[in-house]
């Protein structure tokens, strides 16, 4: 939101105009910020637009997906994602920052996991990209652990009353991957095929695989 | 209701996309460690908890409150020194001509 700034106006021919918008104040204090930091050589310009692009473009969910589709044709994969996470994803290189600590919980026809992060907003940047603005919401964290059943509905997640739902809290220290269960009838497709019904919310609890009809 | 159909894009504004990178590239460089933003970001949003918090302007103002925070306690920075640089950029955004880039001189 751009705040505009009330000027007098002035009759001169010669008085130049202002850019007279003044940006709001959390994009000022962002700036102040840069300056300060840039001026002390604790950042690099470069640097920051490099990891913009990172994160904007080059890293999301379609890492996780690769991971999931490969525990549902890869049995032996599958065992070791689920006793150790961070070193099963780390075959496929989806390493780095807010990667470590790594627990993958598995769907069954009992049980479905759901993720959250009550505190603030820890997610594995590696296999998921950055949170959604929903998952960083106040009523997304705040909801999700009170009545998690609700909150799928309202994601368009109606599950069966026998389903038990369990609530997984993330922190800096534990981040949770759902491994969704693989969607019936799906025996034919191949693992990059698979992948591709892997949603993001799937892996967050929040979905379901979907099947993309042709 | 959760708004979870709404833009799903990583960062609304610029300047969310830049505290972000800052945050990290402060991290990496060993300024602190992210546990310790962590932890001052979910005091922040903790704080700020009467808002209604969105998950993206209030969600990274509460970013930036926090990584402020943090430099004054590591002593990279005052609070006085942010709001003296701060004002500096509203004046140059106030006073350059339009069609010129705003710029402030050395600080």
């Amino acid at each position: 939101m751009i705040k505009k700034i009330n000027t007098k106006k002035n009759n001169t021919e010669n008085i130049h105009h202002s850019h007279n918008i003044l940006p709001e104040e959390p994009e000022l204090r962002v700036k102040a910020l840069e300056t300060l930091l840039v001026n002390k050589g604790l950042v690099d310009r470069n640097t920051l637009n490099e990891l913009i692009d990172t994160y904007e473009n080059r890293i999301g969910p379609k890492n996780g997906a690769k991971v999931i589709a490969k525990a549902w044709v890869d049995v032996s994969f599958k065992e070791r994602l689920l006793n150790n996470a961070t070193k099963a994803i780390e075959e496929l290189s989806y390493t780095g920052r807010q990667g470590e600590h790594m627990v993958v919980v598995e769907n069954t026809y009992e049980i479905h996991n759901m993720v959250v992060c009550t505190l603030c907003s820890c997610y594995p940047w590696p296999v998921l990209g950055l949170p959604p603005s929903w998952y960083k919401s106040d009523e997304y964290r705040a909801r999700a652990v009170r009545e998690p059943r609700k909150v799928l509905k309202e994601f368009g997640l109606l599950l069966d009353e026998k389903i038990k739902i369990k609530v997984w809290d993330s922190t800096s220290e534990m981040r949770y991957l759902v491994l969704p269960m693989r969607p019936k009838g799906t025996e034919e497709l191949t693992e990059e095929e698979l992948a591709k019904t892997v949603t993001r919310n799937s892996m967050i609890g929040t979905g379901l695989p979907e099947l993309i009809n042709d | 209701m959760i708004p979870s159909k709404l833009n799903d894009k990583n960062f609304q504004k610029p300047w969310h996309a830049q505290i972000f990178a800052i945050t990290v590239s402060l991290s990496e460089n060993k300024v602190f460690e992210w546990c310790e933003f962590s932890d001052f970001l979910a005091h922040e949003i903790k704080m700020d908890n009467n808002q209604t918090r969105n998950g993206s302007d209030d969600y990274f103002y509460s970013w930036v409150k926090a990584l402020e925070k943090l430099l004054i306690k590591k002593k990279i920075t005052s609070f006085t020194r942010m709001v003296e640089i701060k004002n500096l950029w509203s004046s140059a955004f106030l006073n350059t001509p339009h069609g010129k880039p705003v710029k402030i001189g050395d600080i």
